[in-house]
């Protein structure tokens, strides 16, 4: 005979609450599931588990607090009831098996058990309510092509609020093209894959009215030129590159000032070269003033340069273990 | 307000570095003694004691009845009070998750059945002691480990969404007071 249930909704709200914010984060969403009240009593908690994530692979995984590992950091996997096998592309499935665990090195806390009848949408739908998340931090490919149809990708999450696209690990263009085109809302865009290492073959993303773009990661070679840089239109972008030099950039702040990137606010320069940027060689040309070293927040030398009589930037060039970081910033 | 207790009194360790003790009454009469190190982690009692104003000199004279908590449950409580009557005060917790390891000596202390369980934390509850409502709850908490929606149902007695409806609508369908 089993033992008698331990009757935690009978105990006083304060109680309950408490015995809920003893749990693991992982049995939280569990005990979530169970049913509509437990449902609510978890949102009642407010928790705060910091950002969540959706990645598309050859499933689809929830991660929250992806880059910390702090209590509410957890992947959730959503498996298909065969594997997702078959001509591609296939349409999102009703997962038939879920695990979920605290990281993928320990498989510390795992749990796996039959998908309590949500699709994939009502899980998310599911997280954002009940940890009151209103934003999707990231969507990420990672696979050369999307396994998906990129329709019912679209229909399964397209009415969330998500806030970038990533692109890494062998990611392909046209898989990023696609997500670009059917996630065309979000704000930012993150390019992590070698894939990638060709901006002339992808200046429709470059273009594209963006908060954030950033390009480049130590995995890939990305090959920008000052033709690529012109092209870009978002209010800020982080370029890490190989190939960046500082000549190449004063060429680029020289545009600058003749009204070029008229979006730009902030701007990221990593040199990943080993060459020596040369502050004469950043500056030459560009009407600039030095920034009092006390006025300086952040570490290096920093130079004010002038668009025009009301249009002014800052530049700050530092150096770091890897080279160098030029910063530019737009001043309002 | 003097009441004769029923059964012998149960005997906390001596308290050398504090000899103010006080009388605790459980609902089934029997009688407890507590230091005043141990009895101040109860919020509810320490403030009776000072709205009485018992003090070292009458303390003992004066049992404290206690209605809603009955002598098993008061000896768990005492023994827990006593042994962490000196602890350093609990860090504030910078979440809303509460993490920290549950000593091995409370672990025993409440490994009780679920019902005694129950009843243990409606007491602390009443008896509003901080620590003790942690462990319990961690204790509580814990039998969520790894399991399943399913498995969380049976072990924490959850209606599903079908029988809560159908409470829900017996509930609404009785007749009122009036009716």
């Amino acid at each position: 005979m089993s033992a008698p249930s331990f009757p935690l909704l009978r105990l006083p709200e304060k109680a309950s609450d408490l015995v809920i914010q003893c749990m693991e984060f992982i049995d939280i969403v569990t005990f979530s599931v169970a049913s509509k009240k437990t449902k609510e009593i978890v949102r009642s908690l407010n928790l705060d588990i910091g950002r969540i994530a959706l990645t598309v692979n050859d499933i689809i995984k929830i991660r929250v607090d992806p880059d910390e590992d702090g209590p509410s950091s957890m992947v959730w996997s959503f498996h298909p009831e065969k594997d997702n096998v078959g001509s591609e592309p296939i349409p999102v499935y009703l997962p038939a098996r879920v695990t979920g665990m605290r990281d993928f090195m320990t498989r510390r806390n795992f749990v796996e058990y039959e998908n309590p009848g949500l699709s994939i949408q009502e899980w998310v739908d599911h997280f954002q309510y009940i940890f009151s998340i209103e934003e999707i931090d990231y969507l990420s490919f990672a696979n050369e092509t999307c396994k998906f149809d990129w329709i019912s990708l679209k229909d399964a999450l397209g009415k969330f609020n998500i806030n970038t696209l990533f692109f890494h690990d062998v990611c392909g263009l046209e898989c990023a093209q696609m997500a670009l085109k059917h996630f065309s809302s979000v704000s930012s865009v993150s390019v992590f894959s070698p894939r990638f290492n060709d901006p002339s073959r992808y200046s429709d993303i470059l273009i594209q009215n963006l908060d954030l773009l950033t390009l480049g990661h130590e995995d890939m070679f990305l090959r920008i030129g000052l033709d690529d840089l012109l092209l870009m239109n978002s209010k800020a972008v982080s370029i890490q590159s190989p190939t960046l030099t500082d000549k190449m950039v004063n060429r680029f702040f020289k545009h600058w000032t003749r009204g070029s990137n008229p979006r730009m606010e902030v701007a990221h320069f990593a040199f990943v070269n080993d060459g020596v940027v040369n502050k004469e060689i950043m500056l030459k040309g560009l009407r600039y003033q030095e920034v009092p070293l006390d006025e300086v927040v952040g570490n290096g030398e920093k130079y004010t340069i002038w668009q025009n009589d009301r249009t002014v930037g800052t530049i700050r060039i530092h150096q770091t273990d890897q080279g160098y970081d030029v910063f530019f910033q737009l001043l309002k | 307000m003097s009441v004769e207790p029923e059964v012998p009194i149960v005997q906390v360790e001596e308290v050398r570095e504090n000899p103010v003790l006080y009388k605790i009454i459980s609902s089934d009469n029997h009688v407890f003694t507590i230091s005043e190190h141990a009895v101040k982690l109860s919020k509810t009692l320490w403030d009776l004691i000072t709205n009485l104003g018992l003090t070292a000199e009458n303390a003992l004279d004066n049992p404290i009845p206690v209605e809603n908590v009955n002598g098993k449950n008061m000896e768990t409580i005492v023994q827990f009070c006593e042994r962490h009557k000196y602890d350093e005060e609990e860090p504030e917790y910078t979440n809303y998750i509460r993490e920290f390891v549950l000593p091995e000596w409370d672990r025993q202390l409440l490994s009780i059945d679920n019902e005694e369980l129950f009843q243990l934390i409606l007491a602390t509850n009443y008896l509003d002691i901080q620590k003790l409502m942690d462990y319990c709850c961690r204790v509580i908490g814990d039998m969520a480990k790894d399991k399943t929606p399913e498995e969380l149902r049976i072990i924490y007695g959850i209606p599903t969404d079908a029988e809560d409806d159908a409470l829900e609508r017996s509930a609404s369908d009785s007749p009122g007071p009036s009716g």
